[in-house]
């Protein structure tokens, strides 16, 4: 007798194809004829799955898309908002409402950074300075 | 479905006979149910255009169905990226009423099959579908996909082998 039938020859058996030497083999050997069975049954069962149509919770990849794409702006939200915070003050409870104050604060970091990048040639301990220097106004009040 | 004597194509026959076949292969080739509607709706305008009778309509049906859905895959990931998504809900696809015993056994597995088919290429979902779904001849799939018989067999085998992995537990 032939040796078994391998999982590609079974398929193509069941898709009505193989030579009449491997068909003769399947009406001969009870294993490969109880694979042949199986994979019917396995097709069977797959067939009847996607016929029914995708269940809830089969994710269609639009949806992937959309995870990952609110994923990056969730990153992107986060770095954003660390950079613009870094050098912003804290609220103080008895100096509060000087929103105006805080504006031009932040608004004098931002230049001075723009300044920095302008110059290039700026030393970080200068910038270092600058930045204590801007906290301890912040922190002296009104 | 064969054409009037006149070799005219009776249009009307043709989509009650055919439109519910073409609807499924497009939504489990897009598998959304929208997009599979538009497609489908193409597909039979496509139909109505042609004034002589294609030699074999459901053959010529299907793979312009086939074409379709590969067009659309290819040319919507910017819609997809656009518009709002949907998750695909099982009442608009159920083909029949499962028990609520098969449904909580089966729902699972149904699943992971689903997971593992969407993952396949698309020349995969293409030939198992029209291969062990619609029950057409390797010969048949090779000349509707424009593959070679080889092809077709190989892409058939990866895709069971896939599929089959779901059942046994190693997908």
């Amino acid at each position: 007798m032939t040796p078994c039938l391998t999982e590609r020859t079974l398929m193509l058996l069941q898709a009505g194809e193989g030579s009449a030497e491997e068909r003769a083999h399947l009406r001969a050997c009870p294993r490969c004829a109880a694979r042949h069975r199986a994979l019917e049954d396995d097709l069977g069962v797959i067939a009847d799955a996607l016929r029914a149509g995708p269940p809830r919770g089969a994710a269609h990849p639009r949806l992937r898309w959309r995870a990952v794409g609110a994923l990056a702006a969730t990153v992107a939200l986060a770095v954003g908002a660390a950079w613009l915070g870094r050098g912003a003050p804290v609220a103080q409870p008895g100096g509060g409402g000087d929103v105006s104050a805080l504006v031009e604060d932040l608004a004098g970091t931002l230049f001075a950074t723009s300044e920095v990048t302008a110059a290039g040639e700026q030393s970080d301990e200068a910038a270092a300075f600058d930045e204590d220097d801007e906290l301890a106004l912040l922190f002296e009040g009104p | 479905m064969k054409p009037t004597a006149s070799g005219q194509l009776d249009h009307d026959a043709l989509y009650r006979a055919q439109h519910g076949r073409v609807r499924s292969l497009c939504r489990l080739l897009l598998a959304d149910p929208h997009e599979a509607e538009e497609v489908c709706h193409e597909v039979f305008v496509k139909l109505f255009e042609q004034r002589a009778a294609p030699p074999a309509p459901e053959r010529w049906l299907t793979r312009v169905a086939v074409n379709a859905c590969r067009d659309r895959r290819r040319a919507g990931w910017w819609r997809r990226w656009r518009e709002r998504g949907k998750e695909l809900v099982e009442a608009e696809h159920a083909a029949r009423g499962p028990t609520p015993e098969e449904a909580a056994l089966g729902l699972e597995e149904r699943q992971r099959i689903w997971r593992v088919f969407r993952r396949l290429s698309a020349r995969q979902q293409e030939v198992f579908a029209l291969r062990q779904l619609e029950g057409w001849s390797t010969d048949e799939v090779a000349e509707t996909l424009g593959l070679s018989s080889g092809s077709v067999k190989r892409h058939l085998f990866r895709a069971t082998h896939q599929l089959r992995a779901v059942l046994k537990g190693t997908p």
